[in-house]
């Protein structure tokens, strides 16, 4: 996944400026065999689930660790298991207009590191992770005073969706 | 602070010839997202890593259930390793050197005595309250950012390739 690309001004982006669009997704019915040999390819460790209709509305997230715990479970070889049977939902979304503030808050609220940015109708735009609003930093650093409170709210929200043994944690 | 003040000590390990389904079995019982694999001759030296992402590789390259699979066909390397008495700071100079998100901690013995990852460095920093903390707290997220960009210039070299 590519972001989007810089503009030279040193204005805090919002989510949409940030956020990947290309994204690697995975429908319901697929065998978590093809899947995951597409995210290994993409080298992506999460992908967002449309709609079995073929459309472009979000119904869940994949994750590399979800792969690792269906097939634990089911003790079946990844090609009998489908996406339905091990992804997870409800999917905590975000907007493009939406600041990468309000987009990390959400992220700390729900303990996951990547959020799906949809349309109103609920339709896969793009992707944003907590690195991609960590790679924002420093632009807010050299824009003004607001700068370390993002970075802090950065390092906060990791610190919130780390897996810490015994406390349970994050998944996405 | 010090690595050591921060790092998650060793709580569960696998070895190469145990299954995978055991393996990922420890990792969701301890919460955590990797093991590191210690040498099957007793002696606990430590020989590589097993992440829940190489036992999805693993398990997306073969026909087999978890069940019928082994540690040592989804395992990799240690990764590059520091010390209990290092800073935080070197830490994470170490981890942006070499494009990771974790390291294992390493006794004057050579043995393995945990692993410290960006997320133990972010606890531990949190822990400590952010105020006055600035330069960790930039530290900390420069690490974050570098792993983002590292990923996106390994993936576009793959794709020019």
């Amino acid at each position: 996944m590519t972001p989007a690309v810089a503009r030279s001004s040193n204005s805090p982006r919002d989510v949409g400026e940030v956020m990947a669009t290309d994204v690697v997704t995975c429908r319901p019915g697929e065998t978590l065999g093809a899947v995951a040999s597409r995210m290994l390819g993409e080298d992506v460790a999460c992908t967002p689930v449309l709609d079995a209709a073929g459309g472009r509305r979000v119904v869940g997230m994949l994750t590399d660790r979800d792969i690792c715990t269906a097939a634990a479970a089911q003790r079946l070889p990844l090609d009998g298991i489908t996406v339905e049977d091990a992804m997870r939902g409800p999917v905590r979304t975000c907007w493009a207009v939406d600041s990468l503030e309000a987009a990390e808050a959400i992220m700390r609220a729900h303990r996951v590191r990547r959020l799906p940015v949809v349309s109103p109708a609920g339709e896969l735009e793009g992707l944003i992770s907590l690195t991609d609003v960590a790679r924002e930093a420093p632009r807010w650093q050299a824009g003004g005073s607001e700068a370390s409170s993002l970075a802090e709210q950065v390092v906060e929200t990791f610190a919130v969706t780390s897996r810490v043994p015994g406390l349970g944690g994050n998944t996405e | 602070m010090t690595v050591e003040q921060a790092m998650t000590r060793l709580v569960a390990t696998c070895q190469p010839f145990d299954k995978l389904l055991d393996a990922v079995a420890a990792m969701i019982r301890e919460d955590v997202t990797a093991l590191p694999v210690v040498a099957g001759d007793g002696s606990g030296r430590a020989i590589g890593m097993l992440a829940d992402r190489d036992v999805a590789m693993a398990a997306a390259r073969d026909v087999r259930p978890l069940q019928e699979l082994q540690v040592r066909a989804a395992m990799t390397g240690l990764p590059p390793s520091c010390a209990p008495g290092d800073s935080l700071d070197s830490a994470l100079a170490q981890m942006r050197e070499h494009g990771v998100g974790r390291l294992a901690v390493v006794g004057d013995r050579g043995q393995l005595v945990g692993l410290i990852s960006l997320s133990d460095v972010a606890l531990a920093v949190t822990r400590g309250g952010l105020a006055g903390s600035s330069h960790a707290v930039h530290a900390v997220c420069q690490t974050l950012a570098d792993r983002a960009t590292r990923s996106a210039r390994i993936a576009l070299q793959e794709d020019e390739s």
